[in-house]
Parts: C-alpha cells; structure tokens; sequence
C-alpha cells in the first residue's frame, strides 16, 4: 500500500501546486538562468530562462498527472464497452472486435500517438487522444479476457435461463466481475500513459511551452544537457516515482484480489 | 525372514522439523524402522502423519532447506543419507534409490519426450552416449509394459493416460537398477481397475529386481496386498511395527486397531465399519503425551505420560503405554 | 496430501489443478495448417494495416494540402501536393494507388527532401535494425539471467535486489535513462561517445562503442519485464511436480533449471519478447533523438515537424509490419516450443 500513500500525496500536491509553488512558473528572469540546484532561493535551482525548477516541477506534476488520468480515461471509454460486447457475444462481433483489436496492437503504441498528436497539430488534448486511441486495445482485450472467464460461470447460465435480459446480465453480474481486474489494469495502464505522454512531450508534441510537464521539462532540459546537467534529473525522478507508485498500486491490488491479470 | 539378513536401510530416531513463525515446530519425530533387501515396508497413515515427510527426508528432498532441519540418522549400504552433501545424494537419487510418486499426471515434464526423460536419468548416472541410453530407456518401458515402447518413447506425457503415466514414471525408477524403492501412495491418483495393475506391476518389480521397497500408502488392504511389513504412523510418530500377518491379526495398539476396523474388508467380518471420531493433531498442537489420546477411546489418564516405541517381540513393535492391556475392553 | 508432505512454501500449498485430458498428438500436416492460418492471419493483418495508416491522412484538420503544405507556401506546391495525394479523387483510388505503390517498394516521394521515401528509410533503416537487435539481445540475456537468479533464490537478498531494480526499470522512461547515461558514461566519464553513429560497414569498434548506451538504454525497460516474467514463471515451475520427478532421477539443479525450467518457460518467454521487441521499436524513436543517431525514429520525428505526411505513414507501416513478422514469429516458436499447444 505504499504505492497508493505516494500517489495520495502525489494527488495532493497536483491539486494545491498553484497555491503552493514558491515562485510563478512561467515568470522568467534573465537575470538567474540555468542556477545550480540549492541557489539562494531557488531550491532546485533554474532552467534556461531562469524560470524556477521547483515550481515547474509542482505545476509540471499536476499536468503530467491530469494528462495520465485523461489518457487512461479515454482508453478505458473505448475500451470497457467493445471488451464488453466483444466477450460477451462471441461469435461474429468478438471477431471483428479481435481483428482490429490485432492490427491495431501491430503499431508500437507511442509511434501510433506520436502520429496521430503529429497530424492532428501538437497540445496536449490532442497527445492525450492519440495515447488514449493507441492503449484502448489493451483494455479491450483485458475486458474481453475477463469477461470469457466469468461468461461460463454457472450463476451466469443461471440467470440465463430464467430469462434475465442480456444488458441487466452484463451490468448487474459481469461489470461488477470484471472491475477488479480492471482496476489493476488502470492503475498499471496509467503508468504506461504517463510514459508515452512524456514521449510525446519530449519532442514536443505534448503541452506546449510555456506550460511545463514533466516529459516536456526533460524536452527542453536536453537541450543544456551539457551545461546544466542536473536539469534532467528531477523531472525523470518525478515521473519514475510516479509510475512506480502506479505499478506497485496494480501489483498490490493484483495480490490481494489473487487474481492474475497480464500486463 | 526375520534376522536373517542385514538391513539394507536402517532409520533411527529420524527427526524433521520446520521453521513456523520462529518456533522449531516436529513435523516428524523419534521415527526407527529398518529395510532388508529385498523386502517392502508399508509406511501407513493419515495424511499428514509424516509418512510422505519421512520419506522425503530420506531422498533429500526435506529436512535440507531453509527452515527446516533434520537430526536422526539413516544408514543406508554404509553412508548416513541424512549426512550427505548435494553431489553425494545427487549420485545416489534414481540410482541406488529411486522414487515414485503420487500424481502421475503432474509428475513427468509436459515439454520433453517420456523416452527422453527416462534416459536422461540413465545418462547422469551411466556413462552412455544418448543412443544408447535411448535403447535402454525403450528397455525399461518394455519392462513395465508399455505396448510398442519404441514408438511411444517419441511421444509426449499428454498423449498417456494416467496408468501409462505411472508406468513411465516406474520405467524411470527402475532404469539404473536401484536397490531399494520408495513409492508414495502410487495408486491413489489412479482409477480403482488400473490401482491394480500398478500394484501387480510393483510386486513383479520388486520379485524380478529383487528390489527393496518403501510403500507409502493410507490404505490397509494395499498393504496387505503389496507388503512384507508395516510400519503404522499417527503424529509424525510410528506407533506399531511389525508382520503385516501379524499385525493384521492381532494390531498392538489402538490406533491400528481402528484403522483396520476402518477397512470395509475387515469391517464386513466384524459386523460394522467403524470411523475414528475427531481429527489427527496438527505439528503446532501435539499433545506432550500419548498423541492419539484425545482420540482413543480406550485412553487412562496416566496416557499424559511421553511415550516411546516398546519391541514386545522379535520385529514387533508398540507405542501404547497400555501395552495390549486395552484390548480386553475391546471385547466388551 | 500434497506430494512434498507439510512445506514451509505457500506457493506449494496452491490447490492443484486439474490434469489436462490426453490428447493424441496432431500430425505433421497439422502443424502445417496451422502455420498456413497464421500465415493467412498476418496477410489480413497487414492489408488493415494499410488502411490504418492510409486512414491517418483523413485526421489532418481542413484542406489536407494546404495543412501540409505549410504557412507560405506557393499555390504550385499546394497543387503538387494534392496530386501526389490523388486528392480529389475517391478515397478507394486513393488507397488503391497507394496501397500499389507501396506493395512495389513505392512509399511515395518526401514533401520536404522530395527525393523518395523508400530511399529515406533504406538508409536510415540499419541504424534503428541495429539499435533495436543490439538492445532486444541486451534485454533478453540479462533479463532471462536476472530472472532466474531471482527465481532461485527467491525471497533472498539476491532476489529482492534484482526485482527492486527491475520494478524501478519498468517504471523509468527509456529517453530519461538515456539521458543520464549520457550525462554520465558521456559528458562526465568520456566513456562513450556522446552522439552520432558510425555504420558497421566503416568502423565495426566504432559502431559498437556508438550503439552501447542507446542500446542500454532502450533494453532496459524490456529486460526488467522480462526478469519479471522469468521470475515469475521459472519459480513456478521449479515448485512442480516433475522437477521432483527429474531431481529424484539425479539430474543437479544446474541441469534441472537449464534444461527443464527454461524450456517450459519458454513459451510465455516468447510471447513477452515479441510484445517488448513491439514497445522497444516505438521507444526507440525518442531514444534515437537523444543520442541523435540518424535512424528511422529520428526521421520519423523530423517528419511530424515537417509535417512530411508520406515519411511518417512508412515508418508508421514499416514498424507495424515488424511487429506483424515479429507475431507471426512468435506464435511459431510458441506452437513448437509448446507440444501442446499443436492443433
């Protein structure tokens, strides 16, 4: 459960970052650009417009979170329906599902976002529905996966045969089922988006400056890679000891379910 | 056959424990019996009585591990096996002694060839090149009657029933020519018309190889199809030895007593098949004393004393500390 | 009672499950079939695939040809572009003449270098091949090995060491991982070369001293999933029964775990590599640009800028038919590592 303390506090600090970051993130002062981590005043020191590290790392936190929940979220929204109808009607429908489900798994997914956010213009929205669209067959086939296993259980056959309509077996029998498996999933799929979002965000078609994320404080870091090396350690720190919070979150929540869910 | 000659294995005060929760906790305790060549010891019991644990202290496979521990001895053609090292026991698994187990459907690798699997165990302890390990393991399937062995050494363990399996797995114990035997429960898996084939199987086995046997089983009547002796285990503790004929014919303690009311066989003669109220003791919670006291029926309260396993005769043994005094209320 | 007696392992304790029924074995002309299907199955694969990246043109916003054409551009460029596109005509057409050239190694002509795409990719393609074997390679001998130091010394120093480093792996970006290497065997220790890339052709010591850090880099997030695999299947199968079976024969451990425990772990091995290999071609995109090898990642990224739409959908199919060969590839060596599995 230390994986749901950390991104608790994780959660908590992206909500209150703009109340409770020292400096304005965006204000710039040519005056102290690229200062050493432990400056006199700024903690973290401060990037190439001397823009303080420390609050774009707090306001960064909350984008790169949001986006993560956003991607996930529209992975989920695709996904949980057609894994849903894919499993639980079979025949014709499950393979169609399947079909474009396989060819859409053939693209690497952060090819396939990184050529959907190119094409349809760079920001954030836009990045976000491009991981959202390439993650959605994950979900599926997890859904779908989940929703076989439960399909031949005999309360199911149960319900069957006395009638019960097919939505109210899906809704009242087989989504309860198939919820924790999918949390798990979430959780593990919010990891794999906030890394493709950093992707993204490195080459620049994630948020658009001056608004920082993480992936996108690592982009324009990269460039003074040189000069101010310790301007890339803190964002990648941050988005590790996210997805790590979010992987150990799924593994413990897989444990105590004792189920198994693939990754 | 008694004295007549040396024992080939010979167990004294086998001890195994584990590790639970920071106590040392006696899955198997004070436990002696002995193996002549040639013959079969039935090991008899519960599950859990420390029957399988015995044995597997003996192959190595117990005792050895983090957590667990061993002390006793087990002299066996002049080495002590509970003393020796991994290469040592390594050298004598499957060769001087060899295993069957339980579940034959588990029990052979699902991704190799049963031919191959058998002579793998030839060529660790022959030195064969694999052709000629091949033929002795299309030899050894032969032995145990697997129709057309050539053939079906090419075949997977999935495409065996489970009798077959069993015979595989016998195939592979027998195939260095070990001296001695321990087969654990090797029927119970089984369906009852192919239990006894296997056991026709083992005992031509152990007649034509003159091998010695350790036969692990809960079930009375396979005992006295099967073995020469038996040894009666309750608590990781044995609590009679003896003839099976003997034994059979007048048990030592009550234990054995219920046990053998127990069988529908013997049941069927006496008038009613009988039960033992109340459930074996687990190694956290053995009782100081007797450890079929809280369920023996014909228990003294001087039944709270620590026990010890009493020879009352040549090859009898007895672990009442009632002697046979409580088999006069038995009549009543 | 289980075979072992009372053991101190829960894992041991698990219920068992229920014995397979016995199967004869399928023939050889059903393996055959089989592979036919699959071979069938990634045909299919690749024609919805055309359509997915032929399909990618329609999500550019407004008039396709004066979005690509960019800010300024001439009415001619604009024109030329639309003809290129077949714009106008019927999006089949369209697809039908595209799908054409491609099938004929015809990927179109680059809007920016307008030289052709197929020539592009050709030379870029040896680096990111490089790359990505150099790094599968890395992924598979150190993840397999980790994986089985952990798996048999499980819950040991040893053991929580590895998955600690393997949990922290899965979790770091592939580029950030890049960029500290860099920062550190680079910059700092002078180690490495920093950037760039020498083909193997020119300077074999050259090319592999290059190809070090992105390859370590990019292998790192598969190699932690696959010690987490190997883990995970290897201890399982090391509490089955027929690894007693083979120990009670007086086969060593050595033996047991190199022969027997690998080999029953190979098929979800398998299956967990060729979904890596898939996850390390799209990382090493990012991973190329930050050791700025000229590779097909690179050029991919140049393209979005550029807004060079014939470059990106071939990288974009170029990677996907990867994936489709590596599948396929997959799923061979799964059906014959697997007796079973042959239907």
């Amino acid at each position: 459960m230390a994986g749901l303390a950390i991104l608790c506090i994780l959660a908590v600090v992206a909500i209150v970052a703009p109340w409770i970051t020292p400096y304005d993130p965006n204000a710039t002062d040519l005056n102290t650009v690229l200062l050493q981590p432990g400056a006199p005043g700024h903690l973290l020191g401060t990037d190439e417009l001397g823009r303080d590290v420390a609050s774009r790392l707090l306001v960064g936190g909350r984008v790169s979170l949001i986006a993560a929940l956003q991607g996930t979220g529209i992975a989920l929204v695709i996904g949980v329906p057609l894994g849903l109808v894919s499993g639980f009607f079979g025949a014709w429908v499950d393979k169609v599902i399947m079909f474009v489900t396989d060819a859409l798994m053939s693209f690497p997914a952060l090819l396939l976002a990184m050529a959907i956010a190119g094409i349809l213009g760079p920001n954030l929205t836009n990045a976000m529905t491009a991981i959202g669209l390439s993650t959605a067959p994950r979900a599926i086939r997890l859904v779908r996966g989940s929703v076989l296993g439960i399909r031949e259980e005999t309360y199911i056959e149960a319900a069957r045969s006395i009638g019960t309509p097919s939505y109210q077996i899906v809704f009242r029998h087989i989504l309860p089922n198939v919820l924790a498996p999918l949390v798990v999933f979430a959780a593990i799929l919010a990891g794999t988006v906030m890394l493709i979002e950093a992707g993204l965000s490195f080459i620049g078609l994630g948020v658009q400056p001056p608004e920082a994320s993480w992936g996108a404080m690592l982009g324009s870091a990269f460039t003074y890679i040189s000069r101010s090396p310790w301007l890339a350690v803190f964002p990648g720190v941050c988005i590790a000891i996210s997805v790590l919070a979010l992987n150990v979150l799924g593994d413990g929540v897989r444990d105590s379910i004792g189920k198994k869910v693939r990754r | 056959m008694t004295g007549a000659k040396d024992p080939l294995l010979n167990v004294e005060n086998l001890r195994v424990e584990i590790d639970f929760n920071g106590a040392w906790v006696p899955l198997v305790d004070d436990v002696s019996f002995s193996v002549k060549p040639g013959e079969t010891l039935g090991l008899v019991g519960e599950s859990g009585s420390g029957k399988s644990v015995s044995a597997m202290s003996l192959m190595g496979f117990m005792g050895r591990q983090r957590g667990q521990r061993l002390s006793g001895t087990a002299a066996f053609q002049g080495k002590d096996l509970l003393r020796l090292n991994d290469r040592e026991l390594e050298s004598m698994r499957g060769n001087e002694i060899a295993m069957v187990f339980q579940e034959p459907m588990t029990s052979l690798d699902p991704a190799f060839k049963v031919g191959h699997q058998i002579a793998a165990g030839i060529r660790v302890h022959q030195h064969v090149t694999a052709a000629q390990a091949k033929e002795m393991a299309i030899e050894a399937m032969d032995k145990v009657r697997i129709p057309s062995a050539r053939v079906r050494a090419d075949s997977y363990p999935h495409e065996f029933s489970g009798g077959m399996r069993q015979r595989v797995l016998i195939a592979m114990a027998i195939a260095n020519n070990p001296s001695m035997l321990i087969a654990d429960e090797p029927t119970t898996a089984l369906d009852v018309s192919v239990q006894a084939q296997i056991l026709a199987l083992l005992t031509e086995m152990k007649e034509d190889l003159g091998l010695a046997m350790i036969f692990i089983t809960h079930n009375m009547g396979v005992v006295a199809d099967i073995c020469d002796r038996l040894a009666v285990m309750y608590a990781g503790q044995i609590v009679e030895e003896g003839d099976v004929f003997e034994t059979f014919a007048a048990p030592q303690h009550p234990y054995t007593d219920r046990l053998l009311a127990a069988m529908p066989s013997i049941a069927s003669r006496r008038g009613s098949l009988e039960w033992i109220p109340g459930s074996p003791p687990k190694p956290t919670d053995f009782p100081a004393g007797c450890r079929f006291a809280p369920r023996c029926r014909h228990r003294l309260d001087s039944c709270e004393q620590p026990t010890t396993l009493l020879e009352i005769s040549p090859g009898r043994s007895n672990r009442c500390l009632r002697g046979n005094t409580w088999m006069e209320e038995n009549e009543s | 009672m289980t075979p072992t007696g009372i053991s101190v392992s829960p894992a041991l304790q698990e219920p068992k499950k229920l014995p397979a029924p016995a199967k004869r074995r399928v023939p050889l002309s059903g393996l055959l079939r089989s592979v036919g299907t699959r071979i069938l199955r990634s045909l299919l694969l690749f024609v919805a695939v055309t359509i997915t990246v032929f399909g990618l043109s329609a999500l550019i916003p407004g008039d396709p040809a004066v979005s690509l054409a960019g800010e300024g551009a001439t009415p001619e460029a604009i024109a030329a572009i639309r003809t290129q596109l077949g714009l106008g005509k019927p999006w089949y057409e369209q697809y039908f003449s595209w799908t054409n050239g491609v099938l004929h190694g015809d990927l179109g002509t680059s809007f920016f270098y307008h030289t052709p795409v197929s020539d592009l990719v050709m030379s870029r393609l040896p680096v990111t091949l490089s790359l990505a074997l150099f790094a599968i390679i890395a992924a598979v001998v150190f993840g397999i090995l980790a994986g089985l130091l952990s798996a048999t010394r499980r819950g040991r120093l040893a053991d929580k060491i590895t998955t600690v480093i393997s949990t922290v792996g899965i979790a770091t970006p592939n580029f950030w991982v890049g960029m500290i290497l860099l920062i550190l065997f680079s910059l700092n220790w002078h180690i490495f070369p920093a950037v760039g890339y020498t083909p193997i052709t020119k300077n074999a010591g050259s090319w592999f001293m290059h190809l070090v850090l992105p390859a370590i880099a990019l292998a790192a997030a598969a190699g932690a999933e696959l010690q987490r695999q190997t883990r995970s299947s290897v201890s399982e199968i090391l509490s089955q029964d027929y690894i007693r079976t083979a120990r009670a024969q007086g086969l060593t451990r050595r033996k047991v775990l190199w022969q027997r425990a690998l080999k029953n772990g190979a098929p979800p091995l398998a299956t967990v590599v060729g979904f890596q290999t898939a996850v390390l071609l799209g990382g090493s995109v990012v991973v190329e640009k930050v050791f700025s090898l000229p590779g097909v990642g690179t050029l991919a990224i140049d393209s979005v800028t550029l807004k060079d739409l014939p470059i990106l959908q071939a990288v974009v199919l170029l990677n996907a038919c990867f994936v489709i060969i590596i599948n396929f590839a997959t799923d061979l060596i799964y059906t014959v590592l697997n007796p079973k599995v042959r239907i």
